[in-house]
């Protein structure tokens, strides 16, 4: 120990490595949960009984993706489903299309969502206007043209104008203000600021030009019956779209709890990911310590004899020197910690403040235990190699080293 | 039966290849309580022969005996703890831990023993207080002179209370007063405290405290001789 002390520079240098590697791992993995969190918050927010089905096949790879816009969802399906001898556990069922466009008003133009929904939407989706009113069935049944806000959206096409009665234009149509959501925040799952709603038969005659539709939300009288909901709907689909193998279904069905896991998924792929990056710092670290304890053991090679002297035995200074090094990325390890820890709590902040997130700071026992024993191993695995060199010195060579 | 006894020892160093011989054919035995020295001059091969009897260094050929047991049959570890518990080691340039102090010098072997550790206080101050440095206890061993670093490096040898100490030219970097100190101090190890004593040196006045010189020349065995004038501790004759 008292070596390590007396290169106090050098020795603040070569745990650096490991402090900066650790730091970022923590600070990777912190902010990873963090955005977990947020994501599940949201998803769980829509409610375990919720179920969507999209066209297409489920996604097993990038190149399935393009299947995403695929038209097998029909108005036929949605009457299919609506019949109680068809899904009698269906507690209501929402067809939604969906796209970009860009919307006029006036001389102000803005790139914008548009979301044709029926009026149920404001029921899964818990959407209240800050000011009028949302869609209503007679809106849906009469394809009428009329159009409630997000925030951004205001802001961007009427600035400080009352909407209200305000007619947009998008795609040639006119389409009539009559509702305006809250600012909802961009940590929003399903980001309403920047999008309008129509009702969907308005925006399938009007603006898309289709007869399909790109999701079906529906939900099952209770959780329970979520099971037997799926099921109901895949056989009704199924006969509906003449598929007798399962493995060849043009549509698929995602229940909440299937898209949590699937967020899930993706933020740990991407933790991790990075985190892996961060780890190269950490090999990097790794081989400062290996080098600095190589050095060591030599500049230290008559203590090493001495000690043999005087009753050491090889595996005593294996021993010393392995601590040494464990000593040395250990207490990089929690300086590495320390700052993650106050660099992600400082992100956290940032992204609350700044960003309007409502972010939470989250720092795991699974994140220090980790950068803990990362420190750790790395202390064993490149202190291994000096400290054995250390041990296997001949004991009267290693007194006459000069 | 004799503490140590060696037949026919024989070291060959090899490099690339190259054979040189350190040691041919050296037998000898010491007794318990003896105070040797080994003398020759430098090459004769007399350092070798202190270390491979310390356990320092392995030997090519031969019989090497410590307490009537082959050394062949110690296990490595066996032979750690064997320096540590029954030899001392004294050597020319002190080898002390700089930038440790005197206590953490002396206490060293205790480290690698199986003494408890409440014991290992008073174990040091008593081996200080046996070389008459108590006072130097905080100090940092670079900051002593050459004469108290060299009685550090005694207390440190007698701190496990071994049987045996090696001294390898113990007064070779100092100058005569301090040089005489230490011999004292080593011939008293022998009388009072009835160690033995394998002392290497290439004084003849320093090898005149043992009580038996060996003389090596070209690693062989020259002469072996009981002293007949010796120095003993306190004298005023001054080399």
């Amino acid at each position: 120990m008292s070596a390590l002390k007396t290169h106090k520079s050098r020795t603040a240098l070569t745990i650096l490595g490991i402090v900066i590697g650790v730091a970022s791992v923590i600070l990777v993995m912190s902010v990873g949960e963090g955005a977990e969190r947020l994501i599940l918050d949201q998803v769980q927010g829509l409610g375990s009984k919720t179920i969507a089905v999209l066209p297409g096949r489920q996604p097993t790879g990038p190149s399935d993706f393009a299947q995403l816009f695929s038209d097998s969802l029909t108005e036929r399906d949605m009457q299919l489903l609506k019949r109680k001898e068809n899904a009698p556990t269906i507690a209501r069922i929402m067809p939604v299309v969906f796209g970009g466009e860009t919307a006029f008003y006036g001389s102000e133009t803005y790139r914008l969502t548009i979301f044709g929904a029926t009026d149920l939407l404001a029921q899964i989706f818990d959407l209240k206007p800050e000011r009028g009113t949302f869609l209503t069935e007679e809106d849906v049944r009469n394809q009428s043209s009329v159009v409630i806000i997000g925030d951004e959206v205001r802001e961007k096409l009427f600035g400080f104008v009352d909407p209200i009665g305000q007619r947009i234009r998008v795609k040639g149509r006119s389409l009539r203000v009559i509702g305006i959501l809250p600012q909802q925040g961009t940590g929003s799952l399903f980001n309403f600021d920047q999008m309008i709603i129509i009702p969907y038969t308005t925006a399938q005659q009007y603006i898309f030009g289709i007869k399909y539709f790109h999701r079906f939300i529906i939900e099952s009288e209770s959780e329970e019956s979520l099971a037997r909901t799926v099921k109901d709907i895949e056989t009704t689909l199924r006969n509906s779209h003449g598929i007798t193998d399962p493995d060849k279904d043009d549509f698929y069905v995602e229940t909440s709890a299937e898209l949590i896991e699937r967020f899930g998924v993706i933020t740990q792929i991407l933790t991790v990911l990075l985190a892996s990056i961060a780890a190269i710092s950490l090999l990097v670290g790794g081989i400062g310590i290996m080098n600095i304890m190589l050095v060591s053991v030599t500049e230290r090679t008559r203590e090493i004899g001495l000690r043999k002297a005087v009753g050491a035995t090889d595996k005593d200074i294996l021993k010393q020197f392995l601590l040494e090094a464990v000593i040395l990325t250990i207490v990089g390890g929690i300086i590495g910690i320390l700052i993650g820890a106050s660099l992600s709590f400082m992100s956290s902040l940032v992204i609350k403040y700044f960003i309007g997130i409502d972010w939470v700071f989250t720092l795991s026992g699974t994140a220090i235990f980790l950068g803990l024993s990362i420190s750790a191993a790395i202390g064993i695995v490149f202190g291994l190699y000096p400290a054995r060199q250390a041990s296997l010195k001949n004991p009267i060579e290693a007194l006459r080293h000069e | 039966m004799p503490l140590i006894e060696i037949k026919d020892l024989e070291k060959i160093y090899t490099t690339d290849g190259v054979k040189t011989p350190a040691l041919e054919g050296v037998s000898l035995s010491i007794e318990p309580g003896e105070f040797l020295a080994i003398m020759g001059p430098s090459g004769s091969g007399k350092s070798t022969l202190l270390h491979i009897l310390g356990f320092l260094d392995d030997y090519t050929k031969g019989e090497y005996r410590l307490d009537g047991k082959i050394i062949d049959n110690y296990s490595k570890e066996e032979i750690a703890q064997i320096r540590n518990q029954k030899m001392g080691f004294i050597f020319q340039s002190f080898n002390l831990l700089p930038r440790a102090t005197v206590f953490e010098n002396i206490k060293l072997p205790l480290i690698y023993s199986q003494t408890p550790e409440k014991k290992w206080v008073n174990l040091v101050i008593e081996a200080i207080s046996s070389v008459g440095l108590s006072h130097r206890l905080d100090y940092e061993a670079s900051r002593l002179s050459g004469g108290e670093k060299q009685r550090v490096a005694i207390a440190r040898a007698l701190v496990n209370n071994p049987q045996v100490i090696f001294a390898d030219e113990p007064t070779g970097n100092l100058d005569s007063k301090s040089g005489q100190i230490i011999m004292d101090i080593i011939q008293k190890l022998s009388i009072d405290q009835k160690r033995t004593v394998i002392l290497v040196t290439h004084e003849t006045y320093t090898s005149e405290y043992a009580e038996r010189i060996i003389t090596l020349k070209d690693g062989r065995m020259n002469s072996d001789r009981k002293v007949t004038e010796r120095h003993i501790a306190g004298d005023k004759f001054h080399k």
